[in-house]
């Protein structure tokens, strides 16, 4: 039972490292497409970079790293204060608000 | 009920125990690298995996998929770190109340492109119906009078 444990252990452990690996690789290589993940999209086409996806994108990574550093300092899941939630939160409102401000407002239909 | 859980366990549901989750920890990781192989040689196609409706990528879908690899890792380094490895007895308000937001605004996104894709609404005329034929008029003949006024 010990060595099966220590199978999955590993397995897992394997799998999971691999199906990140794949995905990030293929994010570096251009083979996911990450094109206009910055850009704004009205119903026209895509516009110019959007302060509210910069923004967005910033918080993403800054909980992301947050929430990894701790788990690997500490292993287990942090208590999340609610303000941090609250930021988080605004800044996707911030998004979406934006997101459908562009997607209700523009002139021509795509 | 009682005497079954004082009984001690048969050596034979271990081993049925033990092989069946030979059998399953096999099997899964069968399948994920099957998926892998088809991933790298690229019979998946994960070019479209964050982009949206109109083929450029979504920041939603990007936010969700960071998030949820990182929900995933945490959880794998908790169990890991206890011996023998074991679920986290509890999950945290905060983790789950992240994932809420990633998964809701994702979800929100969506609705607000499908919303933006949706082909303008056709006119619609509104036709009178054509008014109804005026009552035939009567015609009396009065024939009778006319003879009555040539007498």
């Amino acid at each position: 039972m010990r060595l099966l444990a220590s199978f999955a252990k590993y397995e897992l452990g394997i799998l999971l490292a691999a199906f990140a690996g794949v995905i990030v690789y293929q994010l570096l290589t251009g083979a996911i497409k990450m094109s206009g993940v910055l850009r704004e999209k009205t119903r026209t086409g895509t516009g110019g970079v959007s302060a509210a996806r910069v923004q967005l994108l910033l918080f993403t990574f800054a909980m992301a790293f947050y929430v990894l550093s701790q788990v690997i300092e500490f292993r287990t899941f942090p208590e999340i204060e609610t303000k941090w939630l609250l930021v988080l939160g605004g800044s996707h409102s911030v998004f979406l608000g934006a997101k459908g401000v562009l997607s209700l407002f523009s002139s021509e239909p795509r | 009920m009682l005497l079954l859980l004082q009984t001690p366990p048969d050596p034979s549901f271990h081993f049925l125990a033990l092989v069946m989750g030979w059998i399953v920890t096999v099997l899964v990781a069968a399948f994920a690298l099957a998926i892998i192989y088809k991933m790298v040689k690229g019979d998946i196609n994960l070019m479209y995996l964050i982009a949206g409706a109109d083929g450029d990528a979504s920041l939603a879908r990007f936010q969700f998929l960071v998030f949820t690899f990182v929900i995933a890792l945490g959880l794998f380094l908790i169990i890991l770190s206890s011996n023998p490895p074991t679920f986290p007895t509890a999950i945290p308000g905060g983790i789950l109340a992240l994932l809420g937001i990633s998964g809701g605004s994702y979800v929100t996104a969506k609705a607000v492109d499908a919303n933006a894709n949706k082909p303008p609404a056709t006119q619609v005329v509104v036709t009178q119906p054509p008014p109804a034929p005026a009552p035939a008029a009567v015609v009396v003949n009065t024939g009778s009078s006319e003879q009555n006024s040539d007498d």
